[in-house]
């Protein structure tokens, strides 16, 4: 997946410009995906800072021109993953590839989960009920939609961030979107809708 | 393209797709991903399939629903600055 990476030898200047124009105006989506991954502003803070200081560590890595925010993902992704998530005390997590193989193996129907949401229900939640619905999906199925729907990032710019193949960033999207239907199915049944 | 993919647009060029295959091309239409045929295959069934036409009104309004409605947090206001300091003092 990875190119032959090209080492750039920036200039200071080129360096604080890359920083500046390129890397800071992304620091609002950043700072937002970190909290919905971590739920700590503490943690949050430390993980974006973590980010723009590894960017600017490796800045001669970055392509001007391309895709900062992605880059930027990438590796706040990554920090969280290989930093964050070992302090946690979250419990052991599911193979999803498993998961994802079992869902889309021939013959398995999904489990019809739209049934019973109606768009004028989904027209009436609050912000609140998406938002709790959102954050009660596993951390890899919140990342997926997040990453889509917040961010609008493409399925391949996706697979880039998340290191995992097209076929299964489309698989974990279609699952994470009828699990959060799942979700706010419960939330419009309750509500009366 | 691989053989699966293959096979998937043949059905949905000949119209042989079942509407849990067209589920996945309203993912991709919604999300972007698709490509001009892939959009007129999807706005063919739909002219036959009340069912599918449902399902792609609910994904995009939960869709509108995430973007419009869900949370956003506040960046703390020191943090631009902080950063700003931090790589300041930094040599990469
Ligand atoms: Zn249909």
């Amino acid at each position: 997946m990875e190119e032959a990476i090209e080492k750039n030898n920036y200039t200071d200047q080129e360096k604080q410009q890359l920083v500046d124009m390129e890397f800071m105006p992304h620091l609002r989506a950043l700072y937002n995906f970190a909290y919905k991954l971590t739920y700590d502003e503490d943690d949050s803070k430390d993980l974006v800072q973590d980010t723009y200081m590894k960017a600017y560590r490796f800045i001669n890595s970055f392509q001007k021109g391309t895709n900062a925010k992605a880059w930027l993902f990438r590796i706040l992704k990554n920090s969280f993953i290989n930093e964050f998530r070992k302090k946690s005390k979250q419990p052991a997590q599911v193979d999803y590839q498993e998961v994802e193989g079992y869902y889309n193996s021939e013959g398995t129907e999904k489990p019809s989960s739209t049934t019973d949401l109606r768009v004028d229900s989904v027209k009436n939640m609050m912000g609140d009920e998406i938002t709790s619905a959102l954050n009660s999906l596993d951390v890899d199925f919140r990342t997926v939609i997040i990453l889509c729907d917040l961010e609008g990032f493409t399925y391949d710019e996706m697979a880039k961030i998340l290191d995992i193949p097209i076929g299964t960033v489309r698989s974990r999207i279609h699952r994470a979107r009828n699990l959060l239907k799942e979700k706010l199915a419960g939330y419009a049944a309750s509500m009366g809708y | 393209m691989g053989l699966k993919q293959y096979v998937q647009n043949v059905k949905f060029r000949t119209g042989m797709a079942n509407c849990r295959e067209y589920i996945d091309l309203i993912y991709d239409v919604i999300d972007n991903q698709s490509s001009p045929s892939q959009e007129q295959y999807l706005r063919r069934h739909l002219k036959l399939c009340l069912k599918c036409v449902d399902a792609l009104n609910l994904e995009k309004e939960l869709k509108k629903a995430i973007q419009l409605k869900s949370v956003h947090q506040e960046v703390p206001k020191d943090l631009a600055d902080s950063i700003k300091n931090k790589i300041a003092k930094s040599t990469p």
